[in-house]
C-alpha cells in the first residue's frame, strides 16, 4: 500500500448501506454470488446463437420456434424518440429477443407515442415513460441496454452516462460533438466493459460491405482514392431565433433539451421538424453524413500505419480533398444540387473506392454496387461470404449489436472506429471554420502546429453536465 | 434617454464588428482586445456569448479577468467557462480556483468541471473539501474533477471519501478513481493503479460495471502477471465477471493470452468453451488453431460449431482441409458451419483443397465441392467440373452442370451443347437448358452464344431442339429471331409448336412483324391465336413508342375473333390513352361479350381526360355509354357529369 493511502481502502466493505438511486442492492452485484437464472439463461442463449450461420441471424435462431422467453430477452430502454428514434425503436421491437420496458424523451408527445408503441407491441401496459434520462438510468437496474437517438448534442454525454450506469449502448450517429467527447466514449466503454454501437448501419448493409471488402481485400489493387459523401447543407447558422414562451416542463423540458449546449432562449423552430440541424451550437456539419460515409470509406482502407491526415481548404461548403499519411487521397465529396446530381453514385450516403484494377461505389437504395466492370460483381456472394467468415458478423446492424451484447464482442461500429471517423469529420469542420489547410495527428488526436485548431477540439459543457 | 440607447447600440455594434472572423484577418491581439471590450460593455447576451466563443479559440491571459468576471453571471457563467477552458496558462487556473469560494449550486458545479478538464493539480485540496458537500451535484463534480486531475493526492482524497461516502456519490467517486488509475498506468505507475483496481474489486456492494472495470484494470495493469486473474475471472460463476473476462481477453495485448485460453478449452464445460472460442476467434492468434480444431472434431455440438467459427475467423488457409473432413459429420449444424467456413475462407490454397474434393468417390463430398466452387468462383476448376457432367450420379451431374453454367462462361458452350444434343433424358435436358440459359443470359456478347446454339439446332433431336429454341429466346437478337422463324416450319409438330410459343413470348419488339405475319398465315387456329396474343402483348409494352403500339392495336383488330383477345386489345388501348383511343373502343360497346369492359375503359380514359382526347369523340363515346350502360346508375351519373364538364369546355 503506497504511503498516505487510507488504511481501510483495500477493504472498502463498510460503505453506507442506505438504499439510494445511485448504488442500491438492486443494481449492485455481490461479487461471488452464483449466476442468477436470468443471467444463466442469457449466457445459454448466447451459446445457442452459435448455431446460426454467420449471416443475418433470424430471431427464430435465438429462441425456440421463434419465441423467446421473457427471461432470455435483452431488456432495453429507449432515450430520445423523435423521428429517427421511433424508427430505430420499431426496428428493435421487431427482434424477438428484445424487450423494451422504458422510454424517455423530454417531449411529452414523443415519449407517450413511444410508450404506446411499446405497449401496443407487447399487448400490456408495462412500459414506463421518463422525462429525464438520469432517472431511467438510475432506477432501472433491470435494463441491460439502451437505444439513444436524441439530438446530436446529447449523443456522447448520454452514452457516457448510460455506460457508467452499466448499460450497453446503441447510439445514433454522430457519436460525439467534439473530439474530447469521442475520446470519453472510448474510455468509458473500455473502463466499464460496455458494448457500444453507433447507428452507422451502412457498415452492415450488403452493398456497402461488398464495396468495403473489395477495397480492403485488394481486389481493386492498391486503392489510391476513396470518396465519402458529406453532402448535407450550405453553411451553419450561428444566430439565435427570437425568444418564445417556454412550454411547461412536462410538455417539453427546454433545459434538458439543450443539455450540454450553450443556453439559448426557447423557440419552437429548434424543436420541430429538426430545425436544430442548422445551428452550429446544436449540430455538426461534415459529420451529419460523414459519420456514416467516412466510416464506410475508412473501413475499406488499410489504416494500419496511418498516422496523420492533411486537409486542404477549398472554400466554404465544397468538396474537401484530404490525404492520409499512407498516400491515399480521401475526398470528402459535396456535390451541388440534389442527390440525383451526384456523378460518383446514385443515392445518399455513398462511398467509392478507386484502385488500379477498377472502382466500386455504393449508396442508399442499391441492390448491387456500381462497378467499373461487371466482372467485379461476379464475386458478390463470395465477397460477402468471406466477410462473414472473417468477422462472424451478421449483415444487419441492430442484430450485430444485440449479438455482441450477448457475446461481449466489439461491434462493427465500436467506439474506436467511430472516434477515428468522428475525429476526421470534426477536423474537417474545423478546417472549414478556420478556412485554412490543416494537418491532423490521428494517433494523438491533435492538429500539428496549429494551437487555434487544437482549441476547437473540445467545448465547455453547460453545467451540470460533465464527461 | 433615447439618445443614450442609440449611443449604446452603436457602441456595441462597433465593438462587435469584425470580431467573429475565424480566418485570422484581424491580428489576434487586436481581435482579442475587441472581444474583451464586448464582454465589458453593455452588449446583449448573444454578442457576449459569441465573444466567449471566439476567445475560446484565440484568447490569452489578457482576456481572463473579463471572462472570470462573468463566472458568477446567472446567464453567462457557462459561456465564461466556454471561453476560459481552452485558454493556456496559469491565469485561468487561478481564476477558476478563486471562483470556487464564491459560487454555489450549478455555477460552482460548472467551475469544478472546468478545473477537472484543465487538470489543475493545485486545486486538489479545494476540490477535496467539496467531496463531502451536501449538494450531491457539487460532490459528484468534485469527484470526477479529481479523477481527471489524477494525481496521487487526488487519488488519496477519492479513496478516503469512498470509504464513507453517501451511496448517491459512490459511482462518481469510482469514476474518479478509475480515471486516476488509468492516469497512473499511462505514466508507468502500474503499482499505484493496481492498488486502486484491487480495492475496487473488493467493493461490496458494487455495481457490476464497477466490478468489471476494476477487474479489467487489475488484469491489464499487471500485464502478463495478470493472466491468473484473467483465468480466475473466466472460471467464476459470476456472469458479469465472465462477461468482463471475455472483453478483457479480447483487449489484452499479451501474446500468452491465446495460449492460456486455448489450453483452458479442454478443461471447461461446453458453455465456457463457447465463450473461449468467441474470444480466441476475435483475438485472431493462430496459436489457438490446434485446440480449436480439436474441439471442432469432437464434443458438445454447440461448442464444436463455435470452434469451427472461431477457426475460420483466424483466416488461416490451413483450416480448410480439417474443415472439409467435417463435411461428412453426422451433425447437420457442424456440416453447415464447416461448409460456410470453407466457402468464406480466402486463398488459392483453399481453392485447391476444394478442387481436390472432386476426386472423391463419395457423391456427397463431390456435391459439397461443386457448390463451394460455384460460391468461390473458382474458374480454374471448369475442366474438372466438366468431367462430372458425365457422372452416373444424377445429383452430381446436375450440380456439375449448374456450377459449369456459372463458371464456364459463354466462350465455351461446346461441351454442354454436345451433351444436350446427345441427351434424351428430360431431366438432363432440363438441367442443361437451365445452365445454358444462365450462361447466355449473363453473356456480355450474346451473339456468340446464338451462333453456337443455331449450329447445334441442326444436330439436335426434337426435345433438345425445343430446349435450344427456348435458350435462343434468352440470348435474343435478330439471328435468334430468324432461327425461331425458321423453326416454325420444322416438320416435327412439337418443335413447330415450341417455336410458336417461344415467338409469342419474345422479349423484344422486333418480333412484332413476325408475329403479325404468323397471326395471319399460320396453319392452325391455335397457332394464329398464340401469335395474335404475342402480337397484342407488344401493344402493351411501355418501352415502345405510342404510335407503334397504336398501329399494333389497329392492325390486330381485323384478326380478332374471340372475346379473350378482345379483352387483351381493350387493355392495351386503355394503357395507350392517346387521342385515338376512345374511337377504337366504340365498336366494342356493341359487343355483348365485352361491353362492360369497353364501358369501363371509356370511363377510365374520359375520367383522366387522357392525353388531349378529342372532345367530340369523347362526347360521342360517353353518349353511347349512357345508352348501353343504362342499367348502371353509377356509370350513368358519372358519364353525365363528364358530359356536363365537356359542355362547359371551350
Amino acid at each position: 500500500m503506497p504511503a498516505g493511502w487510507p488504511a481501510n481502502f483495500a477493504k472498502l466493505s463498510q460503505v453506507n448501506g442506505n438504499t439510494t438511486t445511485a448504488m442500491t442492492e438492486s443494481n449492485c452485484h455481490l461479487s461471488g454470488a452464483p449466476l442468477s437464472r436470468r443471467q444463466l439463461l442469457k449466457r445459454a442463449l448466447a451459446a445457442s446463437s452459435a448455431f446460426a450461420i454467420p449471416n443475418i441471424i433470424p430471431a427464430s435462431a435465438l429462441g425456440r420456434g421463434g419465441a423467446v422467453a421473457p427471461s432470455e430477452r435483452i431488456v432495453m430502454g429507449a432515450i430520445g424518440l423523435g423521428g429517427r428514434g421511433s424508427s430505430d425503436l420499431g426496428w428493435m421491437l421487431g427482434e424477438a429477443d428484445v424487450q423494451f420496458v422504458a422510454v424517455c424523451d423530454v417531449r411529452k408527445g414523443n415519449r407517450e407515442a413511444a410508450q404506446n408503441a411499446v405497449n401496443g407491441k407487447y399487448g400490456n401496459q408495462d412500459c414506463t415513460a421518463y422525462r429525464d434520462m438520469r432517472e431511467l438510468l438510475a432506477q432501472r437496474a433491470d435494463i441491460d441496454a439502451v437505444l439513444i437517438a436524441t439530438g446530436d448534442r446529447w449523443h456522447a454525454p448520454a452514452s457516457v452516462l448510460a455506460m457508467q450506469a452499466g448499460k450497453d449502448v446503441y447510439c445514433e450517429k454522430p457519436s460525439c460533438f467534439t473530439m474530447a467527447e469521442g475520446q470519453r466514449v472510448v474510455e468509458t466503454a473500455r473502463s466499464y466493459g460496455r458494448v457500444y454501437q453507433t447507428g452507422a448501419q451502412r457498415l452492415s448493409e450488403p452493398p456497402h460491405v461488398f464495396a468495403i471488402e473489395m477495397a480492403r481485400s485488394g481486389r481493386l489493387g492498391q486503392v489510391h482514392t476513396a470518396y465519402a459523401d458529406i453532402r448535407w447543407r450550405d453553411g451553419m447558422r450561428k444566430d439565435l431565433l427570437p425568444a418564445e414562451p417556454e412550454p411547461p416542463k412536462e410538455e417539453l423540458d427546454w433545459d434538458l433539451w439543450l443539455g450540454p449546449s450553450p443556453w439559448r432562449p426557447y423557440n419552437a423552430g429548434y424543436v420541430n421538424g429538426g430545425g436544430w440541424y442548422h445551428f452550429r451550437d446544436l449540430a455538426t456539419d461534415v459529420a451529419m453524413w460523414g459519420a456514416h460515409t467516412i466510416a464506410q470509406a475508412l473501413a475499406g482502407l488499410d489504416m494500419t500505419n496511418v498516422s496523420s491526415i492533411e486537409f486542404s481548404y477549398e472554400g466554404p461548403d465544397v468538396s474537401m480533398v484530404t490525404r492520409l499519411s499512407s498516400g491515399v487521397k480521401l475526398v470528402l465529396f459535396r456535390a451541388g444540387g440534389g442527390v440525383a446530381d451526384c456523378p460518383l453514385w446514385h443515392g445518399s450516403c455513398g462511398e467509392r473506392f478507386d484502385g488500379p484494377e477498377g472502382w466500386v461505389a455504393a449508396a442508399d437504395g442499391y441492390a448491387r454496387p456500381d462497378v467499373s466492370s461487371p466482372k467485379l460483381l461476379s464475386e458478390y456472394n463470395k465477397v460477402l461470404a468471406e466477410y462473414s467468415a472473417r468477422t462472424q458478423r451478421p449483415l444487419n446492424h441492430v442484430r450485430d449489436f444485440l449479438d455482441c451484447v450477448r457475446s461481449r464482442q466489439p461491434t462493427v461500429a465500436n467506439p474506436e472506429v467511430m472516434h477515428r471517423t468522428m475525429s476526421i469529420c470534426l477536423a474537417a469542420d474545423i478546417c472549414e471554420q478556420l478556412q485554412r489547410n490543416l494537418k491532423f495527428d490521428l494517433v494523438k488526436t491533435e492538429f500539428i502546429g496549429d494551437e487555434e485548431a487544437n482549441r476547437l477540439r473540445s467545448r465547455a459543457m453547460r453545467e451540470p453536465w460533465q464527461m | 434617454m433615447l439618445l443614450s440607447k442609440l449611443k449604446l447600440s452603436l457602441t456595441v455594434a462597433l465593438l462587435c464588428s469584425g470580431v467573429h472572423s475565424a480566418c485570422g484577418q484581424t491580428p489576434a491581439k487586436e481581435q482579442e482586445a475587441k472581444l474583451i471590450a464586448v464582454l465589458t460593455s453593455n452588449a446583449e447576451y448573444p454578442q457576449k456569448a459569441d465573444a466567449c466563443r471566439d476567445l475560446a479559440r484565440i484568447g490569452t491571459a489578457e482576456c481572463v479577468p473579463a471572462l472570470a468576471a462573468l463566472l458568477a453571471d446567472a446567464k453567462l457563467n457557462h459561456m465564461a467557462r466556454y471561453g476560459l477552458e481552452t485558454v493556456p496558462g496559469p491565469a485561468v487556473d487561478e481564476a477558476l480556483r478563486s471562483a470556487l469560494g464564491k459560487l454555489k449550486g450549478r455555477p460552482l458545479v460548472g467551475v469544478i468541471g472546468s478545473i477537472g478538464v484543465r487538470h489543475d493539480d493545485k486545486a486538489v485540496a479545494a476540490l477535496t473539501a467539496f467531496l463531502g458537500d451536501p449538494d450531491a451535484e457539487v460532490a459528484q463534480a468534485a469527484a470526477r474533477a479529481l479523477g481527471k486531475i489524477g494525481s496521487a493526492d487526488a487519488a488519496k482524497s477519492l479513496a478516503a471519501a469512498l470509504a464513507g461516502a453517501l451511496p448517491a456519490n459512490q459511482l462518481a467517486l469510482c469514476e474518479g478513481l478509475f480515471r486516476c488509475a488509468e492516469g497512473f498506468t499511462a505514466k508507468g505507475q502500474a503499482d499505484q493503479a493496481i492498488v486502486i483496481y484491487d480495492s475496487l474489486r473488493k467493493l461490496k456492494p458494487a455495481p457490476h460495471q464497477v466490478l468489471a472495470g476494476a477487474w479489467r484494470g487489475a488484469i491489464l495493469a499487471r500485464q502478463e502477471k495478470g493472466l491468473p486473474l484473467l483465468l480466475e475471472a473466466f472460471r467464476s460463476n459470476d456472469a458479469w465477471l465472465v462477461a468482463a473476462a471475455e472483453r478483457i481477453a479480447i483487449e489484452m495485448k499479451v501474446a500468452a493470452v491465446s495460449k492460456v485460453l486455448a489450453d483452458e478449452l479442454g478443461k471447461v464445460p461446453a458453455e465456457r468453451q463457447i465463450m473461449l472460442c468467441n474470444v480466441l476467434g476475435r483475438r485472431g492468434d493462430v496459436v489457438a488453431l490446434p485446440a480449436l480444431l480439436g474441439l471442432a472434431k469432437a464434443g458438445d455440438k454447440a461448442a464444436r460449431v463455435a470452434a469451427i467459427r472461431a477457426a475460420v475467423e483466424l483466416g488461416d488457409a490451413a483450416v480448410a482441409v480439417p474443415l472439409i473432413e467435417l463435411f461428412k459429420d453426422p451433425e447437420a449444424e457442424v456440416v453447415q458451419a464447416a461448409t460456410a467456413g470453407v466457402a468464406g475462407l480466402p486463398g488459392a490454397g483453399v481453392d485447391a483443397a476444394v478442387v481436390k474434393m472432386l476426386d472423391s468417390a463419395d457423391p456427397a463430398l463431390q456435391l459439397h465441392a461443386l457448390e463451394m466452387l460455384r460460391q468461390r468462383r473458382v474458374g480454374t476448376a471448369v475442366p474438372q467440373i466438366q468431367l462430372l457432367m458425365d457422372s452416373k450420379n444424377e445429383a452430381v451431374k446436375a450440380a456439375a452442370v449448374k456450377s459449369y453454367a456459372e463458371l464456364g462462361g459463354a466462350t465455351d458452350l461446346g461441351g454442354m451443347l454436345d451433351k444436350l444434343v446427345k441427351a434424351s433424358d428430360p431431366a438432363a435436358i432440363g438441367a442443361l437448358e437451365k445452365a445454358l440459359a444462365s450462361i447466355c443470359g449473363a453473356a456480355q456478347q450474346p451473339q456468340g452464344c446464338v451462333q453456337q446454339l443455331v449450329a447445334a439446332l441442326a444436330k439436335a433431336g426434337p426435345e433438345a431442339k425445343q430446349a435450344l429454341l427456348r435458350t435462343l429466346r434468352v440470348a435474343g437478337g435478330p439471328e435468334a429471331l430468324q432461327a425461331l422463324r425458321g423453326a416454325v416450319a420444322d416438320p416435327d409438330k412439337d418443335v413447330h409448336t415450341g417455336a410458336i410459343r417461344v415467338l409469342s413470348d419474345w422479349k423484344t419488339a422486333d418480333a412484332a412483324a413476325v408475329l403479325l405475319d404468323l397471326a395471319k398465315t399460320a396453319a392452325t387456329p391455335v397457332d394464329k391465336i398464340l401469335c395474335l396474343r404475342g402480337y397484342l402483348g407488344m401493344a402493351a409494352r411501355k418501352d415502345l413508342p405510342a404510335p407503334e403500339r397504336l398501329a399494333i392495336c389497329q392492325q390486330s383488330m381485323p384478326l380478332i375473333q374471340r372475346s379473350e383477345e378482345k379483352l387483351l386489345l381493350l387493355g392495351a388501348i386503355g394503357s395507350l390513352a392517346n387521342p385515338q383511343s376512345l374511337g377504337l373502343i366504340l365498336p366494342y360497346l356493341d359487343d355483348p361479350a365485352v361491353k362492360l369492359e369497353a364501358v369501363a375503359t371509356i370511363m377510365a380514359l374520359a375520367d383522366k381526360r387522357a392525353k388531349n382526347q378529342d372532345a367530340d369523340v369523347a362526347k360521342a363515346a360517353l353518349g353511347k355509354v349512357l345508352a348501353v350502360a343504362a342499367d348502371n346508375p353509377a356509370v350513368v351519373k358519372r358519364a353525365q357529369e363528364l358530359l356536363a364538364a365537356l359542355a362547359t369546355e371551350k
